[in-house]
């Protein structure tokens, strides 16, 4: 399964792509999926055409696998990982707004403490004063570089997945 | 026979007779905490040498500390007392120890008039009790080897709970604490394995990030008879409460074995996030 972390831009630069997650973009018709979001609602699409749109989370089938998606403050709490977990999901994609660049060292923070914790792979996408930092993490026995950090930058992020695990990752 | 004689000399020395005070000045909302002895310091020759270099590491946080953290193998540092160690013995001197030196940290505490935590003695057969002692009076023990659950430990105006090492990898056993107004969380580990400060941040370091409480690890450093500890001990706190933004308050290295820290409980209850009740109840409804 491919993934790919960013703008609908980023995705003209690939041929296939499973599952495309965007902060708030128009429903490419290009990615077999496509997850969007901002820090208040989010829209799973298939092949361009919207199937669910939520305000808070909901764990969704997704090629087999199930991805918990959740806009908003849901997601700085770890009983939402382990919520996740218990519907046995192997992904969570988050959207969150933050103000400042304390908050946003937090919520990277936290993230990646929840990855750890849960052992659930997490795309978590950050707004912050006009850009969107993408950011991914995995458990550390799951990360090459064991850091448990994949990504965190404000470039896309290509990711291929086997059984859940991360086998490659590419920044454009 | 001659162990009795022995043991009766080395009996008076475990006593501590030091004289020592302090003025503890207390602020509104704020905690020093101070662990000592994290880089394994030499084998104390009397409780009074314990004492002494106790005084001498946290003389300059003596007015404003709150709580004193003493890491586990504190204790046993004191088989120095005795003239000639029979290392196959050890096992009995550590035993011998375990009364003396619950009543040093009750005298430390009394005399100082400051909460510790602190370990029993270590047998390395099993994890210690950890004591919580409030003007010199034992007011909580834990036993880390066993299955009780970790409760509150209510210090004048705050509170804190001891954990044992697997508790601080999940935040299930944390929650019900931190709804008690628990916001201090502190664990006494002993390491012979030196992990990488990633691996080290999954523990409480990860909890202090997603319960948003401070979390003091002490873990001593340092050679003790033949056995080598690398630990690492840190107090860690939500990020925006850290100067440099990485979730540590401070940490050890082999140089500095020192931690001393303010734990600004006002500020953490001012940022703390505390919607989660809304969520949860949305999780189960779920």
């Amino acid at each position: 399964m491919t993934v790919l972390v960013g703008s609908s831009v980023s995705l003209e630069e690939f041929e296939e792509v499973d599952v495309f997650i965007s902060w708030l973009d128009a429903l490419p018709s290009s990615a077999k999926y496509s997850v969007l979001g901002t820090d208040k609602f989010f829209i799973v699409g298939r092949y361009g055409k919207e199937m669910l749109k939520r305000s808070d989370f909901e764990v969704v089938n997704i090629l087999g696998k199930r991805f918990l998606v959740v806009s908003g403050e849901a997601a700085l709490f770890p009983e939402l990982f382990h919520f996740a977990k218990k519907n046995n999901a192997t992904f969570v994609v988050a959207f969150n707004e933050v103000q400042n660049l304390i908050d946003l060292s937090f919520c990277k923070a936290k993230f990646w403490a929840h990855s750890q914790e849960s052992d659930l792979v997490v795309f978590s996408l950050l707004y912050m004063q006009g850009k969107v930092y993408n950011n991914v993490y995995v458990p550390l026995r799951k990360s090459e570089n064991q850091t448990g950090i994949v990504a965190e930058s404000l470039a896309p992020v290509y990711l291929s997945f086997r059984d859940g695990t991360l086998v490659s990752e590419e920044k454009k | 026979m001659f162990d009795d004689l022995v043991w009766r000399v080395v009996r008076k020395r475990l006593v501590a007779s030091r004289k020592m005070s302090r003025t503890h000045r207390k602020r509104k909302g704020v905690k020093r905490v101070v662990c000592a002895f994290q880089n394994l310091p030499k084998p104390f020759k009397s409780a009074n040498d314990f004492v002494d270099r106790l005084l001498e590491e946290i003389r300059d946080d003596l007015v404003f500390a709150d709580l004193l953290v003493l890491p586990r193998l504190a204790g046993n540092l004191l088989y120095g007392v005795w003239p000639v160690l029979n290392k196959r013995k050890i096992d009995e001197i550590y035993e011998r120890l375990k009364t003396p030196y619950l009543n040093l940290l009750k005298y430390i505490s009394k005399e100082l008039s400051i909460s510790i935590v602190a370990a029993d003695v270590e047998d390395f057969k099993k994890p210690p009790e950890v004591y919580v002692l409030k003007d010199g009076c034992l007011i909580y023990k834990r036993d880390l080897s066993g299955d009780e659950q970790p409760t509150a430990v209510f210090l004048d105006d705050w509170a804190i709970a001891i954990l044992r090492r697997e508790e601080t990898f999940s935040f299930e056993k944390m929650r019900p604490l931190v709804e008690k107004g628990v916001y201090t969380f502190i664990l006494l580990d002993l390491e012979e394995e030196d992990k990488n400060w990633w691996v080290e941040k999954t523990g409480l370091w990860a909890r202090s990030q997603s319960l948003e409480v401070f979390g003091v690890k002490a873990s001593p450093f340092g050679q003790f008879l033949d056995r080598t500890f690398k630990g690492k001990s840190y107090v860690s706190a939500p990020v925006p409460l850290t100067p440099s933004l990485n979730g540590f308050l401070t940490k050890t290295d082999e140089r500095n074995g020192k931690i001393s820290v303010d734990l600004d409980l006002e500020l953490l209850l001012k940022k703390r996030h505390e919607n989660y009740k809304r969520f949860v109840s949305l999780f189960k409804e779920t």
